[in-house]
C-alpha cells in the first residue's frame, strides 16, 4: 500500500515538474521581452544576459515619439472585433444548417473547409494583393476585417457546428411546437444553449485576428497599420534595437494577454469541448 | 379540438420506406395510442402529424384542412417528449409560458396561465426552478404543463413515461387518463407499453413495419385480434400459441383441429380458404385457461395435460409454464392459492369459445355467425 501511494505521489510530482518545465519554457520569451524592454539598448544586447540592471522608461517614451501607438491599437481592435463579428454572422447560421439540417455531404464540406486553413498563405498572396487593389481594398480596415474573416470562418463554423451538434434535437423540435419561427428558435432557444460555445469561440477568434501578421503587413501601409504592423515598423534596415522592439512588442500584445488572462477558463472550456465529457 | 385525418400516409428516407399507406380517422376528444414493437414506425407517424417530419406521399387533414405544408410552429399541437425536452436555460414558468411569449402575450397575463396550469399539475411551489433542479416525474409534469398553456387543438405524447420509474409511471398513468377526461381534448399517444395502451386508449392502433395491422377499441383488440402479431402483443401475459392441424370442417360446428398432443377440439369459426389438412395456430389466452382435476369433462371443454416446468408464485395469483406432450410449452394464469410444485402433472381445461384460430399466414378466422346456419336445423 505504502509503495503504490508513494509511486502515486512521485508520478503526480513528475507531471507537475513538467508541467511548470513546459509552463516555464513557453512563459520564458514574453518574460525576457518584457524586461528587455526596460533596458538600454546597450544592456539588451550585451553579451552576458543581465537580469538585474537599472530599469527605464527611455525605450516606450522613443517609439510613442516615433509613433502613435493608439492609433495602431484602435486598428487592432476595429479590425479583431469586427472580423470576429463578421465571423458571427456568417459562421452561425452555416453551423446551425450543417448540425440540424445536414445533407450527404455536409461532413465532406467541413472538412474541405478546414482544409483551406492547410493552404500557406503566401501561395494566395498575389491574387488576393491584386484583388485587394482593384477593389480599392488596400490598406484600409475593411480590407483585413474580410480577410481575417475569411480566415477565422472555417475553424468557427467547425467549433460552432460542434457545439450545436451538443443541444438535443428534441429541445429545437419542443420549441417548433410551442410555436417557434427559425429566427425565434434560434435566437430563444439554440443560442441561449450553446452561448458558452459561441463566447469562446468569439474569444479565440479575436486572438487569432489580433495577431496575424502575414496579411496585416502585406496588405497595409499606413492607414490601417495593426499592431503587428507597429512591430514590424521596428525591425530597420538600420539593424534591430532589441530594446525597443521589446518595448513595442510589449505593448503590442498586452491588451490581448490582460483580455486572454481574464477569459482563460471561458477558452480552455471551449477548446476542450467535446473531447472531454 | 380537433379530429386528425391520415389518408394514404408515406414516409420514405432515401430508399427506406418506414410508413406505408396509413388511413386513420382520429375523432375530436378521442384518446388514440399508437402501439407497436420498437421500429414500427408508431414515433415516425407522431412525428409526421406533429410536423417534424415532412410527409412523403398522402394527405393529413387537421379539423377538415390539408395540413401537410403547415409548418409544425402553426399547426396549433403541442407535443411532450420522451425526454421531456425542457429548456434548460428557463424557470418551470418560463419554460411553460414560452409559447404564450412567442404568441406575444404579455407577461403578466402568460405568467397567470402558467400558474392557473401548474396548480392543476401541483407544480406550483417549483414555477421559479429550472429544470435541472427537478426530478424525472416534475419535469414530465413540466412538459406536460408546457403543452396545457397552449390549449392545443391536438395533444401529441411520444413515449412519455418510459423514462419514469414503474411506481411513477403508474401514478402519472392515472393522471394522464383524469387530464383527459377533465380537458375532453384529442390525444394522441405513442407507447411501446400495452398495458398503458389497453388502460389509456379509447382507440388503439396496433403498428407493425410501418403499417396498421388493426384499430379498435382496447377489449376489440383484446377479444377480436385480426392476426397472429396483434393477439400475441394485445394481452398480459401473451397469449399461448400452440400448432395443430385442421382434421375437420362443419358449417354448423367449426373447424376441428387436432394438437400436436393428439387433443381435438372443434372450435365455433368459418373455416374460410382452411382445408383440411393445413396448419394452423390455435391461441388461448393464459387467463383462459383453467386448472381441474383429472375426470373433470364438460361439454363445450377439452383437458389437456402437462407438467409445471416452472411455478411463479405472485401472492394475488399464479403463473404456470407447463410442458405438454407434445413438446410444446404452455402458460396458465391461476389463482393465488394454487399449490403446483414443479414436475406436478396437472390438466388444464380448454374453453373452446375463448379460443382462436390462425390460418397460415397468422390471419384469424372469423367466429361463426349462427344468421348463416340454414333454416329448420
Amino acid at each position: 500500500m505504502a509503495t503504490q501511494s508513494n509511486r502515486k505521489f512521485y508520478h503526480k510530482l513528475w507531471l507537475s515538474l513538467l508541467g511548470w518545465a513546459v509552463g516555464l519554457l513557453l512563459f520564458f520569451p514574453v518574460f525576457w521581452m518584457f524586461l528587455t524592454s526596460f533596458k538600454t539598448e546597450v544592456n539588451a544586447v550585451s553579451a552576458v544576459p543581465q537580469l538585474f540592471f537599472q530599469p527605464t522608461l527611455e525605450n516606450y517614451i522613443t517609439i510613442q515619439e516615433r509613433a502613435n501607438y493608439f492609433n495602431f491599437a484602435m486598428n487592432s481592435i476595429v479590425i479583431s472585433v469586427g472580423s470576429t463579428l463578421l465571423v458571427l454572422l456568417l459562421g452561425v447560421p452555416a453551423a446551425y444548417a450543417m448540425a440540424f439540417f445536414p445533407t450527404r455531404r455536409t461532413k465532406g464540406t467541413l472538412l474541405w473547409m478546414l482544409s483551406t486553413k492547410m493552404l500557406p498563405s503566401v501561395g494566395v498572396l498575389v491574387p488576393i494583393y491584386i484583388l485587394f487593389r482593384n477593389s480599392s481594398l488596400l490598406d484600409t480596415r475593411i480590407g483585413l476585417i474580410l480577410i481575417y474573416t475569411l480566415i477565422n470562418l472555417p475553424i468557427a463554423v467547425w467549433m460552432i457546428y460542434t457545439f450545436f451538434k451538443d443541444v438535443p434535437k428534441e429541445i429545437l423540435e419542443a420549441g417548433r411546437m410551442d410555436g417557434a419561427k427559425t429566427r425565434q428558435e434560434l435566437f430563444h432557444v439554440l443560442l441561449p444553449l450553446a452561448l458558452p460555445g459561441i463566447a469562446s469561440t468569439a474569444l479565440l477568434c479575436i486572438i487569432l485576428a489580433w495577431n496575424e501578421a502575414f496579411w496585416s503587413i502585406n496588405l497595409t501601409t499606413t492607414n490601417a497599420t495593426p499592431l503587428t504592423a507597429f512591430i514590424a515598423s521596428f525591425s530597420s534596415p538600420q539593424g534591430l534595437f532589441w530594446a525597443k522592439l521589446s518595448a513595442a512588442s510589449s505593448l503590442a500584445i498586452a491588451p490581448i494577454l490582460i483580455f486572454g488572462w481574464m477569459s482563460q477558463r471561458q477558452l480552455v472550456r471551449g477548446l476542450t469541448f467535446g473531447a472531454v465529457k | 379540438m380537433a379530429a386528425v385525418t391520415l389518408r394514404n400516409i408515406c414516409k420514405r428516407y432515401d430508399n427506406t420506406e418506414v410508413i406505408k399507406g396509413i388511413d386513420l380517422d382520429i375523432h375530436d376528444r378521442e384518446f388514440v395510442v399508437f402501439v407497436g414493437p420498437s421500429g414500427c414506425g408508431k414515433s415516425t407517424l407522431l412525428r409526421l402529424i406533429a410536423g417534424l417530419e415532412d410527409i412523403t406521399s398522402g394527405d393529413l387533414l387537421i379539423d377538415g384542412q390539408r395540413a401537410n405544408d403547415i409548418p409544425a410552429s402553426d399547426r396549433g399541437l403541442a407535443m411532450v417528449f420522451q425526454t421531456y425536452a425542457l429548456y434548460p436555460h428557463m424557470t418551470v414558468a418560463e419554460n411553460m409560458a414560452f409559447s404564450l411569449r412567442l404568441a406575444g402575450v404579455p407577461k403578466a397575463q402568460r405568467l397567470q396561465r402558467a400558474r392557473e396550469v401548474a396548480r392543476i399539475l401541483q407544480l406550483e411551489p417549483l414555477l421559479e426552478r429550472k429544470p435541472r433542479e427537478l426530478s424525472g416525474g416534475q419535469r414530465q409534469r413540466v412538459a406536460i404543463g408546457r403543452a396545457l398553456v397552449r390549449s392545443p387543438k391536438v395533444f401529441l405524447f411520444d413515449e412519455p413515461l418510459s423514462n419514469l420509474d414503474a411506481a411513477l409511471r403508474v401514478q402519472m398513468r392515472i393522471e394522464l387518463a383524469r387530464l383527459h377526461d377533465t380537458l375532453q381534448s384529442t390525444m394522441i399517444y405513442v407507447t411501446h407499453d400495452q398495458v398503458e395502451a389497453m388502460t389509456l386508449a379509447d382507440k388503439i392502433v396496433v403498428l407493425q413495419g410501418g403499417v396498421i395491422e388493426q384499430v379498435g377499441s382496447p377489449l376489440e383488440l383484446y377479444h377480436r385480434p385480426r392476426n397472429l402479431f396483434v393477439a400475441g402483443f394485445i394481452g398480459s401475459p401473451k397469449m399461448n400459441f400452440l400448432s395443430a392441424t385442421v382434421t375437420g370442417i362443419s358449417d354448423f360446428e367449426g373447424v376441428t383441429v387436432t394438437l400436436k398432443n393428439g387433443v381435438a377440439i372443434t372450435l365455433p369459426v368459418q373455416a374460410g380458404q382452411v382445408k383440411i389438412g393445413d396448419a394452423v395456430t390455435l391461441g388461448i389466452r393464459p387467463e383462459h385457461l383453467h386448472l381441474v382435476s383429472q375426470d373433470q369433462q364438460a361439454e363445450n371443454y377439452r383437458i389437456i395435460q402437462g407438467e409445471v416446468l416452472v411455478a411463479e408464485h405472485l401472492g394475488g395469483e399464479t403463473y404456470l409454464y407447463l410442458q405438454l406432450e407434445g413438446g410444446e410449452s404452455l402458460m396458465v394464469k391461476a389463482d393465488g392459492n394454487n399449490r403446483s410444485r414443479l414436475h406436478d402433472r396437472v390438466s388444464v381445461q380448454i374453453d373452446r369459445d375463448t379460443c382462436h384460430l390462425f390460418n397460415l399466414q397468422g390471419t384469424a378466422l372469423p367466429p361463426l355467425q349462427h344468421s348463416a346456419v340454414p333454416q329448420g336445423v
